[in-house]
């Protein structure tokens, strides 16, 4: 599928990047550790239960794959994503059904109990996602210019988006088509079906706020409290 | 640049990409700023009031003296143990870890479960230091619930009031137990328990914040406020001005430290008219009559009308309603029949029957009745021996034998067809223009929340109801009432020649701390409310009959004020060199037709010859005013020539044996 050679591997080091990461993970840490260590009786806690030590060892786990992905190069990473995609999508349909996903108190089923800790499908499926589609991306300009390769992308990001809005969790659901439309936007996908498509959306998004916003309350559309209070403060970080 | 570099790289819709994300960027950039910086005012003003708790410091509260100084309320020290929530943190989270066990639980799970912790260690600590006190603790989950919720950064109080004993206690196993540390508090004390108890008035506590003194206070230390008496009257006065400490709190609402604004400045003490050896004299006078007796005791200087002992029976213990009182106790205080709470002197109005003839004669002899005219009291054809007075069809008995009666005779021996007749010839509105001329019906405006002004109509007010029988039963103090206060006005009122004075409770606030300006804040000099237009004459024949009343055979007080020796028959005055001029009086209390009960009186004034003190005893259900009321004057009067007479400057001469 791939026919446009690749960025052949350099030992160039990515600075910029690794400096803004490393910088990123500074911050995080100092953030968690100031607002956790108020907390009663975090000082009592034995270090490897305070969670700013937590995030630490997170790093470190995360650097070493990090690394390890590096080693491995991108190839095989390309040809496996297609499954990665769909299995975490099947996770994500795994999540909804009651004995599996845990609710954690919450409305929400969101979670998958792995005994000493539970993991969020709808986070492994947004990183399978950009995977998935970078690779399905990956394609001669000519055949990103065929409408089936649109609107296959577009099901393909609607797919993950749905299942999460289902649990529900609104705001992870809602990464997953932008995230799709910038990537198709960058790798070629002619212009007019991206604005066609956002113009269409759009039109959709304004008349769904328009009645849950200034409905009267028996037409307007079931939201969370939390969620409609969102919308009156900042309508634009819906 | 490195930032900038970033922008050249890859195709044309990647840079497009890359400035939106960024422009994003600056957004949310944007919106920090105005978070961090525009709105920082805001933000940190509520962070201000979410650190800081206002407490309000009550004053201590000033001291109640008797007209020497003597106390009769005053604050003693209790000891109160608190406990320090924020002291308990650690073993909160100690037992919190503990219970938890490592277990997962949810959010709402772990709630409760610090919840119940928290009260288990809180719980468990006041058991602990209740076995060291030897009681039991009455704190329940409940009110430690609400109390964390509310206040966490304000000690919970265990325990209020300890024994010396309790302290010791403590003090030696204090190490042991975290978290728990003594506190002094001013708590109100009345050395003289129930004596005084009506006069003095209590004090209801108010533990919950008063926004709407001076307001903004998160919570006010346990503060008090008079609820009635005089604890009412000068409760502004004596309560002084409170301070105000902070609190800072941290984000849970654990108190972090302390920081006083402004000390409280203790109230005026009041100095009152009373005199407290009187007053014990007549509190123990009038319970001699046993510890039921529903009564009142009123003694006033004739002369400026000082209130000098004010005894209402039975009688409340102020010291009670200074920790809250139990539903049992609550009951009992609040008894239908007894009415311990009730001030009789002042609250109570009752027919003041046969010692309104002393108003019923000054109305009639002002009219022109001639003390020595005789008038003839009928035989009463029911009861051999006994007089009667016929009006229409309606009898009124007489207690004294039919024949001709003068003036004093009749008052001596108070014949109701004597003061009927002279009362119906002087007339209604004689009568009562009389009556109100001495203030009856009217209330003196004491402030203590405890007065009555009592059933005393004007004439208007009767035009065309009265009949001819209401106007002889008023004769007779039977149709209005009166409060044994206003009798002791009229009273006094006769004796010093037609002053009618102020009762006064109260000489003058004192400050606690003197300053340039003086010890006295502000004085209470004697009032005159009025003087009687009734002639000198007239009051001279009416205290001449009262000294008949009490020391002439026959009159209805001589056997209380005189004493006859079983050996000799000589007849001596129970209290020497002292002569006391007094008025009996028996209402009756109908229902319907039928008797039901009297109210017995005694009003008096003393020495005869230069009168300086009225008495007046009020007994409710009592024998006759002159067998139950007069005997407990004469008491007080001993007690009066005793506390008062100037002492003989040599010893007491010894009287040689013949």
């Amino acid at each position: 599928m791939r026919t446009l050679p690749l960025k052949p591997p350099t030992d160039e080091v990515d600075w910029p990047m690794i400096l803004a990461v490393l910088g990123l993970m500074t911050i995080g840490t100092l953030f968690i550790a100031s607002t956790t260590l108020a907390r009663e009786g975090a000082e009592t806690l034995p270090w490897h239960r305070q969670e700013h030590y937590k995030q630490l060892i997170w790093y470190a786990l995360g650097a070493g794959l990090g690394v390890a992905v590096c080693c491995l190069g991108h190839s095989p990473i390309a040809r496996w994503s297609m499954v990665c995609y769909w299995v975490s999508i099947l996770l994500l349909v795994t999540v909804l059904i009651p004995g599996i996903g845990t609710q954690h108190g919450w409305e929400a089923r969101r979670w998958i109990d792995l005994g000493p800790f539970q993991f969020q499908p709808s986070e492994v499926a947004k990183l399978t996602f950009l995977l998935m589609m970078a690779h399905y991306l990956s394609r001669p300009a000519a055949e990103l210019r065929q409408p089936m390769t649109f609107v296959k992308a577009l099901g393909m990001s609607l797919l993950p988006c749905a299942l999460i809005l289902k649990e529900p969790d609104l705001g992870s659901a809602l990464v997953f088509v932008p995230m799709g439309l910038a990537m198709m936007f960058v790798a070629g996908v002619p212009g007019r079906f991206l604005w066609r498509l956002i113009g269409g959306a759009g039109l959709i998004i304004v008349l769904l706020l328009a009645d849950i916003l200034f409905a009267p309350s028996e037409w307007q559309l079931k939201l969370e409290p939390y969620q409609r209070r969102r919308q009156k403060r900042n309508p634009c970080s819906a | 640049m490195l930032f900038f570099d970033q922008f050249r790289k890859g195709g044309e819709r990647l840079q497009t990409l890359a400035i939106g994300i960024t422009l994003g960027l600056l957004l949310l950039l944007a919106g920090l700023w105005h978070i961090q910086i525009v709105s920082a005012k805001r933000y940190r003003a509520s962070l201000e009031t979410q650190t800081y708790r206002t407490v309000r410091i009550p004053a201590i509260r000033g001291k109640l003296l008797d007209r020497d100084g003597r106390v009769l309320a005053e604050n003693r020290p209790s000891y109160n143990l608190n406990l320090y929530l924020e002291e308990l943190r650690p073993q909160f989270q100690e037992a919190f870890t503990k219970a938890r066990a490592g277990r997962r639980l949810t959010r709402a799970e772990r709630a409760q479960l610090a919840v119940e912790v928290r009260w288990l260690v809180a719980s468990n600590t006041i058991d602990r230091i209740s076995r060291f006190l030897g009681e039991a603790s009455t704190i329940t989950d409940r009110d430690f619930r609400l109390h964390h919720h509310q206040w966490p950064y304000r000690p919970l109080a265990v325990r209020e009031n300890l024994s010396p004993a309790q302290i010791a206690r403590f003090m030696e196993n204090a190490p042991n137990l975290p978290g728990l540390d003594i506190e002094v508090q001013p708590l109100r004390h009345y050395p003289c328990g129930s004596m005084a108890g009506h006069l003095l008035g209590y004090l209801t506590r108010d533990d919950m914040a008063r926004d709407d003194d001076e307001g903004g206070f998160s919570y006010s230390l346990p503060s008090y406020e008079g609820a009635v008496g005089l604890e009412y009257l000068f409760d502004d006065e004596l309560r002084g001005k409170p301070g105000t400490k902070s609190v800072v709190v941290n984000s849970l609402c654990y108190r972090e430290g302390e920081m006083i604004w402004l000390t409280a400045s203790p109230g005026h003490n009041a100095v009152l008219a009373l005199d407290l050896p009187m007053q014990q004299a007549a509190f123990e006078a009038l319970r001699s009559l046993g510890p039921g007796t529903r009564g009142a005791l009123v003694v006033m200087d004739t002369t400026n009308g000082d209130v000098l002992a004010m005894v209402s029976s039975p009688a409340y213990d102020p010291n009670e309603f200074v920790s809250p009182l139990s539903h049992e106790r609550w009951a009992v205080l609040n008894d239908p029949r007894l009415r311990p709470m009730f001030n009789r002197t002042t609250q109570g109005a009752y027919n003041p029957g046969s010692i309104f003839k002393i108003i019923t004669a000054l109305a009639a002899l002002e009219h022109g009745l001639d003390p020595h005219a005789q008038i003839q009291v009928q035989p009463d054809p029911r009861r051999p021996g006994r007089g009667a007075i016929f009006l229409g069809r309606r009898k009124i008995d007489d207690t004294v034998p039919p024949g001709d009666y003068d003036f004093k005779r009749a008052f001596m021996h108070s014949s109701n067809s004597y003061f009927v007749q002279v009362g119906l010839q002087t007339g209604r509105d004689r009568l009562l223009a009389m009556g109100q001329q001495f203030l009856l019906g009217r209330h003196f405006g004491l402030g203590t929340r405890q007065e009555v002004s009592g059933y005393f109509p004007s004439p208007q007010d009767v035009l065309g109801i009265w009949t001819e029988g209401n106007l002889a039963n008023a004769c007779i103090g039977q149709e209005i009432t009166v409060t044994p206060l206003q009798m002791a006005v009229m009273t006094a009122a006769v004796a010093n020649g037609g002053k009618l004075l102020r009762p006064r409770l109260v000489h003058r606030l004192e400050r606690a701390e003197p300053g340039p300006e003086g010890a006295v804040a502000k004085a209470f000099p004697p009032r005159l409310l009025g003087e009687l237009k009734v002639h000198a004459r007239s009051l001279a024949t009416v205290r001449e009959a009262m000294l008949a009343d009490t020391e002439e055979p026959g009159g209805t007080g001589f056997a209380a004020f005189q004493q006859k020796n079983p050996l000799t028959g000589q007849i001596t005055p129970r209290i020497p060199g002292f002569r006391v001029a007094g008025k009996t009086g028996t209402a009756q209390v109908k229902k319907g037709a039928t008797v039901i009960d009297h109210i017995t009186w005694f009003v008096a004034f003393g020495p005869y010859d230069n009168a300086r003190y009225a008495v007046v005893v009020m007994v409710e259900s009592g024998d006759s005013g002159g067998r139950t009321c007069a005997p407990v004057a004469c008491r007080v009067f001993q007690a009066l020539k005793q506390r008062f007479e100037p002492a003989p400057a040599t010893a007491p001469r010894l009287v040689s044996r013949k």
